[in-house]
């Protein structure tokens, strides 16, 4: 059914086009430009806070490098201890559609997990997802020839997969009633937001975003609230030394469970993105995340999560 | 001075407004197509379940590209539930649940600059009617579930729509949304043994209906 949705959506919306940007259009490129600066965007960090059109995607991988993961322990003995490394993936898909210039909805779909990457790892760490969408408003706020600020208003519906065998022991070893090794819990949040974008010149401009959201948590019973702080500067080559690449460089506070894989907790997101600024219509980027990540169960040294994604953005 | 003399008041003096603003009133009717999601007894499945609704609008054109409009009306959602007798075999569809409301729409409709596009979005409080089951392969006979079911919900909306006119005033116009309730449809601890805490009414609706302008205003509508 989901898929089905977004498919009907993505057509729905994509009709609207026809009449969507008849008159507001400045020029023929199609990226967001603002005082001359073309800006390109990655994911999580630096999102966009233009009114364009576009489908956006991304696929990611990461590891955390190998770590030496205590066991559990049962009387006086260690068991299950191992050295080991956890995979990340990520998938992301985002749809923005342009109403007016001072309206656009969006809607996003995304998908992430964590797993182990033998045996041991996945009986001690678990299989953990999370997967889900969000579907919203951006309106213009503020907007002068160099400064672009907008809202955004969203509802978000996701849904956690968690294979927990370690918990799943610990349970039966405290006589917990009803233990469970598997839980699927399905969560949604309401969600203000603000996004901006600061042109210095042709080749430099700076991004700024913020998301609070409210609602049900991952943890039954209880209701949280997440948010997200993040600053970017893109920096262009192709106006200066007409070298089709642009870097975009950033840096995210965040306690979204989408990008900690954890409840009650944060973590600081450090981004690099390169990208191919040769096209009007579409930018193609690497980009190379890191942030720290901490093991649920399992007392250690937070580890590092490497990340790296190949992302795609398309306007219309 | 009693309430009613008050809403009495009210109203009359809201009349001059009225008579200013460029009013539209229509009727409409769709099908929808819902299900529940969320949390779910284990190896049941909860699949979608077309309904009908309908009902009148009153639109209140704020500008060129705002419109924003009072919907209420009739509205059954619900859900099949099938079950999984062994994991080797199909699930079986076993019941399907309805829920009758009479919901309450507040929604705004943003046009592009064609004029004829819009998307909207809003929210919409709903009274629930009548809740019940019916078993498939049954005799027919309907299951009261009211006890279980929340006494009101919330539903957020959002969607995309279209207007054709017919003639010099009338306007025919057709919209595709998509809903979400935000109050869990089951109240919590109710079915016993079963616990399923987080459950919500979702999905799709398509609506066609009629839209015919109020003359009271001296602009006439583009």
């Amino acid at each position: 059914m989901r898929r089905w949705w977004l498919i009907g959506m993505f057509i729905l919306f994509s009709a609207l086009s026809m009449t969507a940007q008849t008159d507001t259009v400045v020029c023929s490129v199609r990226k967001p430009v603002l005082k001359g600066h073309s800006y390109h965007f990655g994911e999580k960090v630096g999102e966009s806070p233009f009114l364009n059109s576009y489908l956006a995607g991304s696929i990611g991988l990461g590891n955390t490098g190998t770590m030496n993961i205590p066991g559990i322990i049962v009387g006086e003995q260690e068991i299950l201890s191992f050295l080991g490394e956890l995979t990340f993936f990520n998938a992301y898909l985002d749809y923005r559609q342009r109403v007016n210039d001072w309206l656009a909805l969006f809607v996003t779909y995304q998908l992430v997990g964590r797993v182990g990457t033998d045996v041991p790892s996945i009986l001690v760490d678990g299989l953990n997802s999370l997967s889900g969408g969000s579907i919203g408003w951006l309106f213009r706020v503020y907007h002068t020839d160099r400064f672009l600020l907008t809202g955004s208003l969203s509802l978000q519906n996701m849904s956690g997969s968690f294979f927990d065998i370690v918990g799943y022991i610990n349970d039966l070893l405290d006589s917990v009633p009803d233990p469970q090794a598997s839980q699927r819990i399905p969560v949604m949040n309401g969600g203000l937001g603000w996004k901006a974008a600061w042109t210095l010149n042709e080749s430099v401009g700076f991004l700024t975003d913020g998301d609070i959201f409210y609602g049900e948590s991952f943890v039954r019973g209880a209701r949280d609230i997440y948010f997200s702080f993040g600053i970017a500067v893109d920096i262009d080559l192709k106006p200066e030394y007409n070298v089709p690449l642009g870097f975009n460089m950033g840096y995210t506070f965040s306690s979204l469970p989408q990008n900690t894989l954890m409840e009650f907790d944060h973590t600081n997101i450090l981004s690099l993105r390169f990208v191919y600024t040769g096209s009007n219509d579409y930018d193609l980027g690497l980009q190379f995340s890191f942030y720290r990540y901490e093991l649920d169960n399992i007392e250690v040294r937070r580890p590092w999560v490497r990340n790296t994604a190949l992302n795609f953005r398309m306007y219309f | 001075m009693s309430g009613k003399r008050y809403v009495l008041t009210g109203l009359l003096l809201l009349v001059p407004f009225f008579l200013r603003a460029q009013m539209a009133v229509g009727v409409y009717t769709g099908i929808n197509n819902s299900k529940l999601r969320g949390d779910i007894p284990e190896k049941f499945y909860y699949l979608n379940l077309p309904n009908w609704d309908g009902g009148i609008r009153l639109d209140w054109k704020v500008n060129g590209q705002l419109t924003l409009s009072f919907q209420p009306y009739l509205t059954r959602k619900g859900t099949k539930v099938s079950y999984r007798v062994d994991p080797q075999l199909d699930p079986v569809d076993t019941a399907k649940i309805y829920l009758s409301f009479i919901s309450f729409p507040v929604i705004v409709d943003v046009f592009t600059q064609g004029g004829k596009w819009y998307v909207l979005g809003g929210a919409e409080l709903a009274k629930p009617l009548r809740s019940y089951y019916r078993l498939i392969g049954g005799e027919g006979e309907k299951y009261d579930i009211g006890d279980h079911v929340t006494s009101f919900n919330v539903y957020i909306l959002f969607g995309v729509g279209y207007r054709h006119s017919i003639g010099s005033k009338m306007k025919l116009f057709v919209e595709a949304r998509y809903f979400q309730a935000l109050i869990n449809t089951i109240l919590a601890g109710t079915i016993d043994p079963v616990e399923i805490p987080r459950v919500r009414s979702r999905g799709t609706q398509l609506e066609v209906g009629m839209l015919m302008p109020l003359s009271f205003g001296k602009e006439k509508e583009k």
